[in-house]
């Protein structure tokens, strides 16, 4: 067996429940094609559970026999008189125009709606028509004269003249009278319960028997002015409940009921449901439905801008007066409901949770709301020609990358290497020549310049217990032509043997230094790390490192203990600069040089300074050599200088030649052979470049 | 083994680099990129081993140098400075920078002053006499005072070439006074000389420099063939 689940606590709860086991909600809907809860069960405990607005309603539409009354225990309802007159009426012209039992016309469809079919073995309620008894639904009745057609309703009068004169066939429905309240309890009844939908719906094409109570709870004014609605899918069981109402109403069938079955068994009035109309009913307009006299006052009132005329006493009943949560509840189905969103408010019941069965509770606003796309603004938008322009650019431009890319920066074309590569060719080969010949094409410079003889004759000069300051301050670029001059002048000094105190202001130069060190101590052993050679290291930050060296330079480099090993009377001595023999700065670079001078030779002036420097730096440091207050007291400038101080220091001077071979010699030829290609190639190419211009001012000349 | 390592290694850099001449190529960038690469790591290990241990981490060690003030202040300075490698304390680097660039202001100005300007203003102050005056006697020094003739219109000229006051004239273009551009004229010579001269140094150091090369790569290409 399936549960349920309860739409409040959300616990499962049997099938067949009514209501939930758990919070007591209402498990199944009261509204289209729901069972009435109680419809099953006996009306043995309804007497004293009744309200009185309940008990009224009874007795005011239903004027039970005793034996009913007896079985459900209710008192004595009001007499004939009591009763609303349309009632009244109604009951006459059942008596008098129906005296024999006849089954209704209508097809199988209780008046749940469910059009569930009657089992065959099952009981047939008496009041209802049994399956044997429902005649077919086209069969035609003819309509019948009404006994008293003077107390019939003005509408009810106009509808039965105009289907007499339409001759519509079909079976009388039962009158919509109120069924008897089986389960007391407070529930309101089941007519109000039986939604509009199933009174509405037409019979169903199967020859379904219909259950008791099929018809009786629709009016048959109500079901004449209805249109037909579709036929709802046949259940093919029929419930248990439905077995025990059947097997209810066979014993208790009320006279008003019966009567009222008699009166749709009559062949007046009587509206085939089952097939569809000849032609349209016409239903009366909603002004002439609230017409004083046409409906009852209970179904105009709350309805009706006016109110209802008020009948004199002693003429009719008192109009009962529905209470507003009642009125509210009231059916619906008839031509009253209001039309448009206000009627559409009120014909929305709820059909489950603890509002079912109530009506027009929630506004449809809520259930609008739910899921609602945005609203689509219509397009209005002012197109102008320059935007739509834009736009189809746009989308050219999206639609086709590839053909729209923004073409790539074209590369610029490299200048053909084959001018650089002659030339290159031919300095090679210049160069080559007198290594690959072995032969001495230039000679040794017969002239040595002052600024290098003086510096040879200061290197000469230098003491040996102060140690020399050796700069080295060039880059591994320049080391080519910078350490032929500085092994040229370090032999002599490591001749001499001066200790030697290395530093550098480039983070290369404590290597280079050490390259130099190395290069020049083969031929000079004696010189030791820490013993007459000192690598103080890299002095930072530029010409405030070079100041801060001229004020202590021991301090500016080390500043802490001296390595281990490290002669105690050399470090003593670097802690002033001026204990320095001599400064010998080592520069491929001008600025160095100009640091040097202007930041430690100004600091100890006393000390001499030696510049080695490269040929492109010779033109910005001679001025510091040749000024009437020379910064520099000596110079050796290029690989020329160093040839020159290596012939000084191999100078023989019984034979007036150069001796032993340095660095520099051996790239002596070469160097010579390159220059000379060099400004071989120089003037060809300006002889050329001037020939070229008087070519084209020759032409030019020509052409104008 | 390490000699010979060493030779192949540098004959394939130098080929590399002189590959250049064709023009920029796989080669050149392999040599550049590694020479690059290898300047960097030596020269975080000279800053390490030179300056941060020796002047500052290393005096960390001992408690009793933190009462030096050129201990903490510079480690201060140096923090300030570590604030540059993030935008949002990029500011505090404003101070241990505004104290570098004075002081080397003050430091490059002043040795300008006394290394640079002074003694060659006055190795200008040459005088053009032609008679000189020794112990000997007097005689006559025509080299000398036609040496200091040019070392004077050299350095006037030269000056004048850099003046570039002009005065603005109706509907002509500024121009030099016309005192000043005659002399100008001529400094442009000597420049032209100097840069002369500068370039033929540049140009005799670069050949150094290409002989070197060429001769190593001979000597280890005489190594390999017999």
């Amino acid at each position: 067996m399936a549960d349920i689940r309860c739409p409040m606590c959300g616990k499962p709860n049997a099938e067949e429940a009514e209501t939930c086991l758990y919070c007591q909600a209402r498990l199944k809907p009261v509204g289209p094609g729901a069972a009435p809860p109680g419809a099953a069960e006996p009306s043995a405990a309804g007497g004293e559970g009744v309200p009185d607005w309940l008990s009224r309603l009874r007795d005011q539409g239903s004027p039970t026999p005793s034996g009913t009354r007896e079985l459900s225990g209710e008192r004595e309802g009001p007499s004939d008189e009591e009763a609303s007159d349309w009632l009244s009426r109604i009951r006459t012209r059942s008596d008098e125009e129906s005296p024999a039992p006849s089954s209704a016309a209508s097809p199988a469809e209780d008046m749940f709606g469910r059009g569930k079919p009657a089992e065959p073995s099952g009981p047939v309620p008496a009041f209802g028509p049994s399956a044997e008894e429902v005649p077919p639904a086209s069969a035609a009745t003819p309509p019948a004269e009404p006994a008293s057609a003077e107390d019939d309703p003005e509408w009810l009068r106009r509808l039965r003249t105009r289907r007499a004169v339409e001759g519509t066939p079909g079976a009388a429905p039962a009158p919509s009278f109120p069924a008897p309240q089986t389960t007391g309890e407070g529930l309101p009844p089941d007519w109000m319960h039986a939604p509009h939908e199933d009174l509405a719906t037409g019979p169903t094409a199967a020859p379904v028997p219909r259950p008791a109570g099929g018809e009786g709870s629709v009016p048959d004014w109500l079901r004449d002015v209805q249109p037909p609605a579709p036929a709802p899918a046949p259940i093919p069981f029929a419930s248990e409940d439905d077995e025990l109402r059947g097997a209810y109403a066979e014993k208790e069938i009320p006279d008003w009921l019966a009567a009222a079955r008699e009166e749709a068994a009559a062949p007046v009035d009587v509206v085939d449901l089952a097939s569809p109309p000849a032609a349209p009913i016409e239903t009366p307009s909603l002004e002439e439905l609230l017409a004083p006299g046409v409906l009852p006052e209970w179904l105009t009132a709350g309805s009706s801008p006016t109110p209802p005329p008020v009948e004199a006493p002693g003429e009719s009943l008192e109009q009962a007066v529905l209470p507003p949560w009642l009125r509210a509840m009231r059916p619906v189905e008839g031509p009253l409901a209001p039309k448009g969103e206000a009627g559409e408010a009120e014909e929305r019941v709820e059909s489950a949770g603890p509002l079912a069965g109530l009506r027009g509770v929630l506004p449809p606003k809520v259930e609008a709301e739910v899921g609602r796309h945005p609203p689509v603004l219509p397009s209005l938008l002012d197109i102008q020609p320059a935007h739509a322009a834009h736009a189809e650019l746009l989308q050219r431009i999206v639609s086709t990358p590839e053909s729209r890319a923004v073409p790539r920066a074209r590369r610029r074309a490299q200048a053909r290497p084959w001018g650089g590569l002659a030339v290159s060719l031919i300095l090679v080969a210049a160069m080559s020549v007198p290594g690959v010949t072995g032969t001495s094409v230039f000679a040794r410079p017969s002239v040595i310049a002052v600024e290098t003889l003086q510096t040879a004759n200061l290197i000469n000069s230098l003491p040996r217990d102060r140690p020399l300051l050796l700069a080295v301050d060039y880059d591994a670029a320049a080391s080519a032509e910078l350490e032929a001059a500085a092994l040229a002048v370090l032999d002599h000094v490591m001749t001499v043997g001066a200790p030697i105190a290395s530093v550098s202001t480039r983070p290369v130069g404590a290597a280079l230094a050490e390259r130099l060190i190395a290069r020049t101590r083969a031929a000079h052993p004696q010189y030791q790390s820490g013993v007459n050679y000192l690598p103080l290291g890299y002095i930072p930050a530029g010409p405030i490192g070079l100041r801060a060296f001229a004020a202590n330079p021991w301090q500016a480099v080390y500043g802490q203990s001296a390595p281990e090993g490290w002669d105690a009377a050399m470090v003593d001595a670097l802690h002033t600069s001026s204990n320095f023999s001599a400064i010998m700065v080592v520069a491929s670079d001008p600025a160095v040089l100009q640091a040097w001078i202007e930041q430690v030779h100004t600091a100890v002036p006393s000390v001499p300074l030696v510049a080695i420097v490269s040929a492109a730096a010779e033109p910005l440091a001679r001025p510091y050599y040749e000024s009437a207050f020379p910064s520099v007291q000596g110079m050796v400038v290029g690989l020329a200088g160093a040839e020159a101080y290596e012939c000084l220091n191999a100078f023989d001077p019984a034979s007036g030649r150069c001796g032993r071979l340095g660095v520099a010699d051996s790239m002596w030829d070469a160097f010579g052979m390159a220059v000379l290609a060099a400004v071989l190639i120089l003037l060809v190419g300006g002889l050329a470049s001037v020939i070229r211009r008087g070519v084209i001012s020759m032409r030019r000349t020509s052409h104008e | 083994m390490s000699d010979v390592a060493a030779a192949a290694l540098g004959f394939f850099l130098t080929v590399a680099i002189l590959s250049y001449v064709l023009g920029d190529n796989v080669l050149f960038r392999i040599a550049a990129h590694l020479l690059i690469g290898v300047t960097a790591g030596y020269l975080a290990a000279v800053a390490w081993q030179s300056v941060l241990w020796p002047q500052l981490f290393g005096r960390m060690l001992n408690l009793t140098a933190w009462l030096d003030p050129a201990l903490w202040i510079p480690l201060i300075l140096v923090l300030l400075m570590i604030g540059r490698s993030t935008p949002r304390l990029s500011v505090l680097s404003s101070v241990p920078m505004a104290f570098l660039v004075g002081l080397a202001a003050a430091v490059a100005v002043g040795g300008a002053l006394t290394g640079t300007l002074i003694p060659q203003v006055a190795a200008t102050a040459v005088s053009l006499s032609p008679v000189r005056q020794s112990s000997g006697g007097v005689f006559l020094d025509l080299e000398g005072a036609l040496s200091n003739l040019i070392i004077l219109v050299g350095t006037v000229t030269t000056l004048a070439y850099f003046h570039f006051g002009a005065r603005p004239r109706a509907g002509e273009a500024p121009a030099r006074p016309l005192w000043v551009a005659p002399l100008a004229r001529v400094g442009e010579i000597f420049l032209a000389v100097a840069f002369g001269a500068l370039y033929a140094g540049a140009l005799a150091a670069s050949l150094t420099a290409l002989i070197d090369r060429v001769v190593f790569l001979q000597q280890i290409l005489g190594r390999l063939l017999p």
